[in-house]
């Protein structure tokens, strides 16, 4: 009976000594590797949101009659986050003005950094410390012709057994001086989680 | 040591009596619990910490929270009383922080596996100390709270798409609460059914009666201020859709809300839901406007939370037995809600616009939400209490074995010194919110508040066509409040 209770706590103590010695890793893995640590939103969503988004918007027809009079002016407008996650929405659009300029159809103007664009205008042109000849003049940007918008929402179900997430994102480009929607497309997301059946 | 003594029991035995101390304190250990909760309950611990908040002395409260470790069982619990109270101190981000890992930790174990081997661990040592070695599990009501007060976290620090991502979670956690318990809605749709001898189809007849049957049912575990939050946000931002079906599910839990009912009748009118219209004329009366020109008004929206919850009683009793000449003590104790010891009814909260005098609603009472919580988790803690009798019985025997009269004493007094009701919950939660609405002029308005002889006067800025939401919280001599213009 002795030696039993002690056996048990000796086990005991290596279980709990075994847990302490667990060392943390750090690794280095690709970037664009699947990733599956948990259902919420994340960087495989991202990546393959913003490829499909800009696959389609490069490929489809009304595009090219687009750009058939050199490289049209877009801007961004923020993607609206209608899930239940808190989603850094502005890495989705930087991805994909990223993607549509690398691919040398578009031009873009970036309206998040207005107001730091007026500050400097400011500073050269009124800050008197700037060669007047060689500060850049105010309106003499150039306008956006097209805007491109959207928004991702989501609908999250759970059961004891499982839990599923389905997210949706819809991109727009409008024209802006017609009003005109020229394209249109939507991505969908499923993803689902069984419950593992037991663990410590 | 310089002092000898003679030992009562012999040094091996006083060794197993001590080893089994020292097992019973590894456990405590291992469950998450600190030394104080094996013997002082949850609601008397949070006590100061109350009496704090009614002297308007938040940051001695926060100072007076006791702080848990995040392996402790209580963790989640102890996050939610602090990102609560870091609300009260206008610590927007401290409080999102607290509540984030409050959602996290709800987030975690609603994904853990179905059978877990540490969770039964935890059962063998509330078998042995009390049910305040289980891990807190955060009710749904509970859950709907924190994250309207996220809601609000992420308002105030101008982040309007994080709030209402808060109200969806919200949403998601009432619908949920919806869908377990769906029989019991079944059950008091049958039970009116069978009562007023009608027929399923002569339902329309009776809607009134049905409706506040259900709202009754409803309100044990959906609540309706959430539901208004998120729609009074969702108009907010101009997604009236979103706002008219959060206004109905508020007034399914409340369908005498005078305020929910003007609001639901405005949005049916503004997007034409004809069946909707009548049904609602039918039942309130032909739709009045608050006012009738709209131009140049916005609505001010004044939330007040008043008082605190009622903490969960201790209800212990030893019952001494006499076993073969020697005396014993089953030590019993369950948590109940003590109506004796209830708040008399919050009285109204008058504001004066102008020379105007308006009277706020009841648009949440969280007692009966905590009652049946508690109500739902009756039958578990009863068995364990039966079998924690038992387990503690084999104790003391084992320690009246090898330590004598004393091991006797000492696991008996153990016994009844541990024996401690699972007094937790939120507990620095308001006691009832009540709710005006009413469109002003736009411009820089006072508004003062009156609350049984407490007066606020608050200043705020109206827009033309907006909302200016103001959230206010009164208990004991303390009044505090936030606006924000949605």
């Amino acid at each position: 009976m002795k030696k039993l209770t002690l056996s048990m706590i000796s086990i005991g103590l290596l279980l709990t000594l075994g847990a302490c010695s667990n060392k943390a890793t750090v690794s280095y893995g690709d970037a664009q590797e699947v990733e599956t640590t948990d259902l919420s939103f994340g960087s495989t969503d991202l990546q393959k949101i913003a490829t499909e988004m800009t696959d389609s918007l490069i490929a489809s027809a009304a595009v090219d009659e687009l750009v058939k009079d050199g490289r049209p002016v877009m801007y961004v407008e923020r993607i609206k986050n209608k899930t239940s996650e808190h989603i850094d929405t502005e890495s989705i659009t930087d991805s994909i003005s990223t993607k549509l300029l690398r691919s040398g159809k578009f031009r873009f103007v970036d309206m998040s950094r207005v107001q730091d664009v007026t500050k400097q205008l400011e500073f050269q042109n009124d800050g008197g410390l700037v060669d007047p000849s060689k500060a850049v003049q105010f309106g003499k940007q150039t306008g956006a012709e097209y805007m491109l918008y959207g928004n991702l929402s989501s609908i999250v179900k759970s059961n004891k057994d499982k839990s599923d997430v389905y997210y949706k994102f819809t991109m727009r480009l409008m024209d802006l001086e017609s009003g005109i929607v020229e394209w249109a497309d939507e991505t969908e997301i499923r993803k689902t989680k069984e419950k593992q059946g037991w663990s410590w | 040591m310089g002092i000898h003594f003679v030992p009562l029991i012999k040094p091996t035995k006083l060794r197993v009596l001590f080893g089994s101390l020292g097992v019973l304190a590894f456990l405590a250990g291992c469950a998450g619990m600190q030394f104080s909760d094996m013997f002082s309950g949850y609601a008397q611990q949070m006590q100061p910490v109350r009496a704090q908040i009614d002297q308007g002395q938040v940051q001695q409260a926060q100072s007076l929270l006791v702080q848990r470790g995040k392996t402790e069982n209580s963790y989640a619990l102890s996050q939610l009383e602090r990102g609560r109270l870091a609300y009260l101190a206008s610590d927007w981000s401290a409080s999102q922080q607290a509540f984030e890992e409050v959602y996290n930790y709800v987030k975690t174990t609603n994904e853990q596996a179905k059978i877990r081997v540490s969770e039964s661990l935890n059962q063998a040592s509330a078998l042995l100390s009390n049910d305040n070695a289980l891990p807190y599990i955060i009710p749904a009501y509970e859950q709907s709270m924190m994250h309207s007060y996220q809601a609000i976290n992420y308002l105030m620090q101008g982040n309007r798409e994080g709030a209402l991502v808060e109200v969806r979670r919200a949403n998601i956690v009432q619908e949920n609460a919806l869908k377990q318990n769906q029989q019991k809605i079944d059950q008091a749709r049958n039970d009116t059914l069978q009562k007023a001898d009608v027929s399923e189809s002569s339902l329309y007849s009776s809607f009134p009666d049905m409706e506040s049957t259900l709202a009754d049912v409803k309100s044990g575990f959906q609540n309706a201020y959430t539901f208004y939050l998120s729609g009074v946000l969702y108009e907010g931002s101009n997604e009236l859709n979103d706002a008219y079906i959060d206004y109905k599910r508020a007034l399914q839990i409340y369908p005498d809300n005078p305020v929910i009912i003007n609001d639901v009748q405005r949005l049916a009118k503004r997007l034409q839901m004809q069946d909707d219209i009548e049904r609602f004329d039918n039942r309130y009366g032909t739709y009045r406007p608050k006012s009738e020109n709209a131009q140049g008004m916005g609505d001010v929206v004044v939330m007040i939370e008043l008082g605190q919850i009622i903490p969960r009683q201790d209800a212990s009793i030893n019952i001494p037995t006499s076993h073969h000449g020697s005396l014993r003590f089953y030590s019993l104790s369950l948590p109940s809600y003590n109506n004796a010891s209830r708040f008399a009814a919050p009285a109204k909260v008058q504001l004066s616009l102008g020379e105007r005098s308006l009277l706020a609603e009841p648009i949440l009472e969280l007692l009966p939400l905590a009652k049946f919580q508690l109500y739902d988790q009756m039958p578990g803690m009863v068995a364990r209490q039966v079998l924690r009798i038992f387990a503690k019985e084999e104790i003391r025997q084992e320690a009246a074995r090898s330590g004598g009269d004393v091991g006797n004493v000492l696991a008996s007094l153990y016994n009844m010194a541990s024996e401690r009701a699972d007094t937790r919950s939120w507990l620095t939660l308001p006691q009832q919110i009540q709710v005006l609405r009413q469109p002003v002029n736009a411009g820089p308005q006072s508004i003062r508040i009156d609350y049984n002889g407490q007066q606020q006067l608050i200043d705020v800025e109206v827009k033309e066509s907006r909302i200016t939401l103001i959230k206010l919280t009164v208990t004991g001599n303390y009044i505090g409040y936030v606006s924000s213009n949605l």
